[in-house]
């Protein structure tokens, strides 16, 4: 809502700067977001007055002109056709910078000198405000003395508000109510907007008929008869009001509608009453398939849950929203009816937005206007039509009020007040704030008031409504900072995923991952790009009905498409050694009756090398080095007895490099290399690795809390073992075996070398383990760890076919 | 004055060695030659014997004192060549120090991750617990149940991503407020804060689909909007800076009232009036208000009896303005040269 300065000074006397105005306004709720000059840089520019002219000698049609500039008189060669002697016009001395642009100089015009310019509205950027065109200069007002500023010659001296409204406050899509709230605020007293018709003998009633058929949709349907109607632009003062709220002039009559619109939130429309057929305004639901055009051009199929304006035949309009282009008062008309109506807002805002129509119009419908305010509105507009000279008004309002008003009074407790605001107000002090806002107090026991709404404060239906107003008017500035009293929270405790939200993020960021962040909607095509096939579960998603693009058309199942994309746009950027990882929700459709399954889960993500320094090669990342991330992370997580199942069949995946998580027969997620195919959807050319563990599915076996053990009292021996075994037994089963067989004296089992040559059988590779014996209550004889070893490889040749190296 | 005269000699002759030997090797040597089981003065000593007993012990102690002296000059000398060997060792081993140290890689969190986790310090401080909800929602507990139904102007501020017609993903963490009091009542006092993410339908320089919010909600049997402004003053000194200063303007949402918008003295300028700030001085960082008694009542407390206030920020507005971050749109690119300044 844009309010020009001027116009509401002339509903409420206030004498602030508009700045200030502004800062007191936005503090009581009504936010200003901008003040703007309608013609910025017209400072500077001054009426001149033609004094003398006379053609140059060597032009046919350049004028020479003598102008009074109220600090002297200049010369100044023109080309305008409509000079003249005694003639006002915008002057610019040289230097000025006109609003348009260029800079004012003095030259030398075919031999004559001439200091500055007489100006044009176009160049001084006033003819969109209705001032001036391209054709002359522009011609003032004679009763201004040259040197006035051109700013208040135009009537320009004004700064138009700009308020950003809270849904609450559709009363204040009306400068009256604005300046209602200004009065609130400084106790300045009110002008209300005149209202008497001169009406001729002719009764409205006797010209149309109206007919409220749909009452819960129209609660009431006033209109007023214009006869005569004589059409001509409206008078500058009105254009520029229109113009600095965004309404563009029309005509003398549209115009006023709009103007009272602006003024008292009323929305009022115009027909031309010789079109509407039968004499007859019928206020009914559309028929389906009904069609309408509206004005603006647009041929619109009407369904039953919109209410329309229908002549004896047909829908001449769209209720509340726009008008139909057939009953537009155009040139030929000569008579007009004036529509000031009441429909109901949510039926108002459910056809705006089917038929993707926002209207001035239609916004303070769908805010709620006054409903006691028709009658006054469309005598407001009335009044201006008369005093305009537009046409003669038929006698008498027809006023089809079928639903009235029910006037609120709210019983307000002065403690209630206290209460919740922290303040300490007395019941005196509530009643003074209210009485501000026009809200008539009666005292109601010792403690309260029993508080009078008028009927265009829709937004004030119960006591707590009543107790923001006390708030904002009082200022809340004024409210006393204060610290909550009573209990803490019950438990303080932090809901388990988040501890291990925070222990696997620490795990990540100290393997050398950067945390990342990207959008939990992804397309099926992410999916296509990993490969996933049609029957995986992962296909089975929760689909967005109404994405922004297809691309992000379904919840993610898995972290990995999102963070793969994420890679690649760092490796197209240049950037080659890449680990990201992310701890998000992935989403499952569960029954329809029910929200979709949301897990926490983990995914990282990797390519390039790992920098050593100078000293050592670069490592590239390859499945030990993400495995080596997951097995910390499980660590860190106290995840004991995972193990690691070759995964040969996800297309994602190298199917020699990948390894499915398993932690007690639950399957906690995947580790590996990708697939070439998938490398090379994502245009990498180079290895990359990736994790994802679903912590939901991990989370009965997380132990974050330690125990200690007691250190061990004697001392320890350790013991090597190389021992030889066919290629296809996986080191993990290997390590089972030693492991069991060890039993409790076996206390630690380290790889320390695999060997595959020329030094052990073909199909055969050597492990090398570094195994320490240990018991808490006594030193091991050599005999005890002995016979573990020995224990030990003899379950290696038995169950693997291992011998010792 | 034989024996006398061979001490003297044997001491001049020992010092002179000593100090000439320059390696651990000649200082040994100097020793077995004079203090060694065959040494020189182990011999004088030895020859004690046949002293005459006047003299014994007169040339037994002359003799002791240079064996003494002897010995110290020993342990100073070799002192003395092992330092020098260390130094030489050191001087070989000497590195250029100019170069890289070997790398240490420690990957970076999130600045929003990390904005996050300052808020729940600074909340979890203050007595509130930490809970969090679903990100997909019903429609029921992210509109109907926070006062805003079907059809209410104030949807349009929320554009969201429908999943049915009933479901949704969450446009607020509001939502949670209703869970989190539905699960309490009549229980006092309710002090949580709801940190997650959040979506809406739009998508600009300045508008995101997907961003994230803290929600805080304080319901007791006593609690003013004094203490809204307490708690939340206290969050802006702690999380900007102890000179901050807060301003509350009025405001508008459904589910609280008394309503308001949220300003902290600017980060910049310190409220003269800047750039950052657009020359007001302040930044609006949240929306807050008292819990409206019809939410109170839509989970069954008794709004009589049990009085809130609830607030909402963006973490995005807040780490762009604690960083300077200017442009949205890099919290999910995640490009590593931005993630790699946090």
């Amino acid at each position: 809502m844009r309010v020009s300065y001027q116009w509401l000074k002339s509903l409420v006397h206030v004498d602030l700067p508009a700045e200030a105005l502004a800062e007191k306004l936005t503090m009581a709720g009504l936010a200003v977001e901008g003040i703007i000059e309608p013609v910025p840089g017209l400072a500077g520019i001054v009426v001149g007055r033609i004094i003398e002219m006379k053609r140059h000698p060597d032009s046919d049609h350049l004028q020479i002109c003598r102008v009074e500039t109220g600090s002297g008189v200049a010369q100044v060669v023109s080309g305008a056709p409509n000079l003249a002697v005694g003639a006002n016009a915008p002057y610019a001395r040289p230097g000025t910078t006109l609003p348009t642009g260029p800079e004012v100089g003095s030259r030398i015009i075919l031999g004559e000198p001439s200091d500055g310019v007489l100006c044009s509205g176009t160049e001084l950027g006033t003819e969109e405000w209705g001032f001036g065109d391209a054709l002359g200069v522009l011609v003032l007002d004679q009763a201004w003395q040259p040197g006035a500023g051109i700013i208040e010659a135009l009537g320009l001296d004004d700064q138009i508000l700009e308020f950003e409204l809270t849904p609450n406050r559709g009363d204040c899509l009306a400068v009256l109510n604005i300046a209602r709230e200004v009065r609130a605020l400084t106790g300045g007293e009110l002008t209300l907007p005149e209202v008497s018709v001169p009406e001729t003998e002719e009764r409205t009633e006797n010209l149309i008929s109206i007919q409220v058929e749909e009452p819960e949709l129209c609660r009431r349907y006033a209109c007023r008869i214009v006869r005569h109607v004589r059409l001509a632009p409206s008078p500058a003062w009105l254009c520029y009001r229109l113009q600095a709220a965004g309404i563009r002039p029309i005509n003398n009559v549209v115009d006023v509608t709009n103007y009272v619109m602006l003024e008292l939130g009323q929305p009022l429309h115009a027909f031309d009453y010789d079109r509407l057929q039968g004499r007859r305004i019928i206020v009914r639901r559309a028929k389906p398939g009904e069609e309408l055009v509206s004005l603006d051009g647009a041929r619109r199929t009407l369904d039953e849950e919109m209410l329309v304006i229908a002549d004896a035949r047909e829908p001449v309009a769209l209720a509340g929203v726009m008008g139909g282009l057939a009953s537009e008062v155009a040139e030929h008309t000569g008579t007009v009816l004036l529509e000031s109506a009441y429909f109901n807002p949510f039926n108002i805002r459910q056809t705006a937005k089917k038929l993707g129509m926002r209207t001035e119009s239609e916004q303070r419908y769908e805010k709620g206007i006054d409903l006691e305010g028709a009658v006054r509105a469309v005598n407001r507009a009335a009044h201006l039509i008369a005093a305009l000279g537009a046409g003669e008004i038929a006698a008498g309002v027809v006023d089809q009020y079928v639903r009235p008003a029910a006037l609120q009074a709210i019983r307000l407790r002065t403690t209630r007040v206290n209460q919740v605001l922290g303040t300490s107000l007395n019941r005196v002090e509530v009643q003074e704030i209210l009485n501000r806002l026009d809200l008539v107090c009666e005292i109601c026991g010792q403690d309260s008031l029993l508080v009078n709404v008028p009927s265009y404060r829709q937004d004030l239906l119960e006591e707590i409504d009543l107790i923001e107003e006390v708030a904002r008017l009082h200022g809340y500035d004024q409210i006393p900072s204060t610290v909550p009293v009573g209990a803490l929270a019950q438990s303080g405790q932090r809901p388990a995923l988040a501890r291990i939200r925070e222990v696997a993020g620490e795990a990540m960021r100290e393997a050398g991952l950067d945390e990342a962040i990207t959008y939990s909607f992804i397309g099926e095509s992410d999916l296509e790009r990993l490969c996933i096939p049609g029957d995986s579960p992962l296909r089975q998603v929760v689909p967005i009905q109404n994405p922004l693009r297809e691309e992000q058309g379904i919840l993610r199942p898995l972290l990995l498409a999102s963070l793969m994309g994420a890679l690649n746009n760092n490796y197209k950027r240049k950037q080659t050694d890449v680990g990201l990882f992310e701890l998000g929700m992935v989403f499952r459709p569960s029954s329809p009756e029910a929200l979709p399954e949301e897990r926490l889960h983990l995914g990282f993500v990797a390519c390039g090398e790992i920098d050593r320094g100078w000293q050592e090669p670069s490592q590239v990342k390859d499945l030990f080095y993400a495995k080596g991330i997951a097995e910390q992370l499980l660590r860190l997580l106290g995840v004991a007895d995972a193990s690691w199942e070759p995964l040969r069949d996800n297309p994602a995946l190298h199917p020699g490099r990948a390894a499915r998580i398993m932690v007690q027969g639950v399957d906690a997620g995947l580790v590996g290399e990708l697939h070439p195919d998938v490398l090379q959807k994502y245009e990498l050319p180079i290895r990359a690795v990736a994790c994802e563990i679903d912590l939901t599915a991990l989370l009965p076996f997380v132990q974050l809390d330690t125990l200690t053990r007691p250190l061990p009292r004697y001392p320890g021996s350790s013991r090597d073992l190389a021992v030889i075994v066919p290629l296809g037994v996986p080191a993990g089963q290997v390590r089972e075996i030693i492991m069991a067989a060890g039993g409790e004296l076996l206390r630690e089992c380290r790889l320390f070398d695999i060997y595959q040559g020329s030094q052990v059988p073909a199909g055969s590779r050597s492990l090398a383990y570094s195994l320490l014996f240990q018991s808490l209550e006594h030193t091991l004889t050599d005999e005890e760890v002995n016979a573990a070893h020995s224990r030990i490889l003899k379950d290696l040749e038995n169950q693997v076919g291992a011998r010792l190296r | 004055m034989r024996v006398e005269q061979e001490i003297d000699k044997i001491k001049e002759d020992a010092l002179k060695e000593l100090s000439s030997a320059n390696t651990m090797d000649g200082l040994q040597a100097v020793r077995m030659k004079y203090l060694g089981k065959k040494g020189d003065l182990t011999r004088v000593l030895r020859g004690m014997g046949s002293l005459s007993p006047e003299e014994r012990p007169r040339l037994g102690q002359l003799a002791n004192e240079v064996r003494l002296l002897l010995e110290d000059e020993l342990d100073r000398r070799l002192a003395e060549l092992g330092r020098q060997e260390q130094l030489r060792q050191l001087a070989g081993e000497a590195l250029d120090v100019t170069l890289p140290g070997r790398p240490v890689q420690r990957g970076h969190r999130h600045p929003l991750s990390t904005v996050l986790r300052e808020i729940e310090r600074i909340f979890t401080g203050m007595g509130f617990e930490v809970v969090q909800g679903p990100e997909v929602e019903w429609d029921y507990y992210n509109f109907e149940a926070l006062n805003i139904p079907k059809g209410h102007p104030a949807r349009d501020m929320q554009d969201s991503f429908y999943i049915t017609r009933e479901m949704l993903l969450r446009t607020h963490t509001s939502p949670m407020q209703v869970r989190t009091m539905e699960q309490a009542v009549p229980r006092l006092p309710v002090r949580v804060i709801v940190p997650g993410k959040v979506y809406r339908r739009d998508d600009d320089a300045t508008h995101s689909p997907m961003f994230h919010q803290v929600e805080g909600l304080l319901v007791d049997s006593r609690c003013t909007m004094g203490d809204l402004k307490g708690v939340l003053l206290a969050f802006a000194r702690q999380m900007f800076g102890p000179d901050r200063e807060i301003r509350l303007r009025p405001s508008f949402f459904p589910f609280t009232e008394p309503s308001a918008e949220v300003d902290v003295s600017c980060l910049n300028c310190g409220g003269e009036g800047c750039r950052v700030c657009s020359g007001t001085g302040w930044l609006e960082i949240l929306g807050s208000g008292m819990v409206h008694p019809r939410v109170l009542a839509n989970v069954g407390y008794d709004p009589e009896t049990a009085v809130g206030f609830a607030f909402g920020m963006g973490v995005e507005r807040v780490a762009m303005l604690k960083y300077g971050i200017n442009d949205l749109r890099l919290f999910f690119d995640n490009d590593v040269r931005f993630l790699h300044q946090f």
